[in-house]
């Protein structure tokens, strides 16, 4: 999947929903290009800024987007792990 | 029920629950995922990452 493709379903994701994509464009350029060099590496968008173990079941939450309503940082910091999504 | 009937396969994606990883085959990612019971969580995603999720 290209960037542009990737981009187009995460503002579909995001759409009527309470989080969109980082307005920052230039972390979001950061933010995307891990994504997409995750991808390259290991033929699958793991999120750029955590680590995964090897177990592919575990690391099923780590593909992006990811589930990050649940974390901590979306709570404290309004924006998922790696910044990709932030709070409306 | 007639409108999706000959529903072309061009049209169907694949769409993974961001909880779970649950993969779905169709027109839109379900509201309620069958396996964690999470509402809209659904997000599309491509034939290679659902392919690697179910290990295929």
């Amino acid at each position: 999947m290209n960037e542009g493709e990737f981009i187009r379903i995460c503002k579909e994701y995001a759409e009527s929903k309470d989080f969109t994509l980082n307005p920052d464009k230039k972390f979001l350029k950061n933010v995307l290009s891990g994504i997409m060099t995750r991808q390259a590496a290991m033929g699958i968008r793991y999120c750029p800024c955590r680590l995964t173990t090897g177990d592919k079941e575990s690391d099923c939450a780590l593909l992006c987007p990811c589930y990050f309503q649940a974390q901590e940082r979306w709570k404290t910091h309004d924006m998922c792990w790696c910044g990709l999504f932030v709070r409306k | 029920m007639e409108k999706y009937v000959g529903v072309k396969m061009v049209e169907k994606k694949f769409w993974r629950c961001t909880v779970c990883g649950d993969i779905h085959y169709g027109l839109a990612g379900p509201k309620l995922c069958p396996t964690c019971q999470q509402e809209n969580v659904y997000v599309e995603t491509d034939e290679e990452e659902a392919r690697e999720i179910m290990g295929i």
